[in-house]
């Protein structure tokens, strides 16, 4: 499908706005002045202008700091990380030990079922007392 | 054609004229803090805080994480300020590519969690509601918000850096340790994308407008 010339001026716009914003001043002169051309006296090309206005004007009053980011709190100490975050990593520590301790119970087998435990048992008392080389 | 690949681009790093530390009003509280002077710390985060903490929220859609992120990076330039060479980049640039890096990694993670559905999809905080901001303008603002949310994280950082005011593409790229090329293309992208659902919120508009 051919395309006509003002299809190929909309697409040019286009390609400005994305990639220099709706601020015209930041244009390069040719395309400013197409674009200023075009805005004139097309309806579809001041629509899309519109939407990129929109988008700009919003984009800048969402990095606008308001009260909330004035009032930053200062850091004095070695903080590292927040209490939050190692509130967050204790929750975690403890899941996993609580799991770790319950597999442990259910899954090793009773003292009396091992045959090793009572040289173990030994082992350590032998240490103890001086007299063994296990430990 | 030669097409440029945004993959290979963000792979390029930028190797930056090194800036002077005598440009840099940072400069001297930064060799304090170098020094081991804490107290330099503290008119570093008032001077850089509010903008840091502005963008953490747009990038992560919640204040309690954009607080916990800008602390995180001051501590971080804090410890590593011995091995931080200013003459490469201003402190700035530094500190927000500190804030950005973390940002990302969160938005990263987010995602993985997501998928093995360990967190359902954030919900973007209100913002105090202002006498002075009209009610049409502000709705904007909102859905402009949550279009951001859906953007690529490193899309949503170039947009949000280079909507902060102050802040040239060549600036953006220092701050994101990418190439101006690379930055331009994440800008185009998410400028398009953005643009395009201003103009559906518009069609969808001017369609309730003309009634059944």
């Amino acid at each position: 499908m051919m395309q006509t010339p003002a299809g190929t001026n909309i697409k040019r716009f286009e390609r400005g706005l994305d990639r220099w914003g709706s601020d015209l001043r930041s244009w390069p002169g040719a395309d400013r002045a197409l674009a200023e051309a075009l805005l004139a006296g097309d309806a579809e090309a001041r629509r899309r202008f519109e939407a990129a206005r929109r988008v700009d004007a919003a984009l800048g009053e969402l990095m606008r700091p308001g009260p909330a980011e004035a009032s930053i709190r200062l850091v004095h100490s070695a903080p590292a990380v927040s209490l939050r975050r190692i509130a967050g990593w204790s929750t975690v520590g403890l899941a996993a030990s609580l799991l770790i301790g319950f597999a442990a119970g259910t899954l090793a087998p009773l003292p009396d079922d091992d045959d090793t435990a009572g040289q173990v048992f030994s082992a350590v008392q032998d240490a103890d007392s001086g007299s063994g080389d296990v430990l | 054609m030669g097409g440029f690949v945004l993959s290979e681009a963000l792979d390029w790093k930028v190797s930056l004229p090194a800036p002077s530390t005598h440009g840099d009003p940072d400069a001297p509280l930064f060799s304090r803090l170098a020094a081991g002077d804490q107290a330099a710390l503290g008119p570093l985060m008032a001077r850089h805080g509010p903008r840091l903490r502005v963008l953490a929220r747009r990038m992560t859609g919640r204040n309690d994480e954009a607080e916990d992120i800008v602390q995180e990076a001051f501590v971080a330039i804090w410890r590593r300020a011995a091995r931080i060479d200013p003459d490469k980049a201003p402190i700035a640039a530094y500190l927000t590519r500190a804030v950005v890096n973390r940002c990302i990694d969160r938005a990263r993670r987010q995602k993985i969690r997501r998928l093995i559905g360990l967190e359902s999809a954030p919900e973007i905080e209100d913002d105090a509601p202002g006498a002075d901001q009209v009610v049409e303008a502000r709705g904007e603002m909102q859905a402009v918000a949550r279009d951001l949310a859906d953007l690529p994280a490193r899309q949503r950082a170039a947009i949000l850096l280079a909507s902060g005011g102050d802040l040239t593409v060549a600036e953006v790229a220092a701050a994101m340790d990418l190439s101006v090329g690379a930055t331009e293309q994440l800008l185009v992208r998410a400028r398009r994308t953005l643009r395009r659902r201003a103009l559906e919120r518009m069609g969808a508009d001017a369609d309730r407008d003309m009634g059944p």
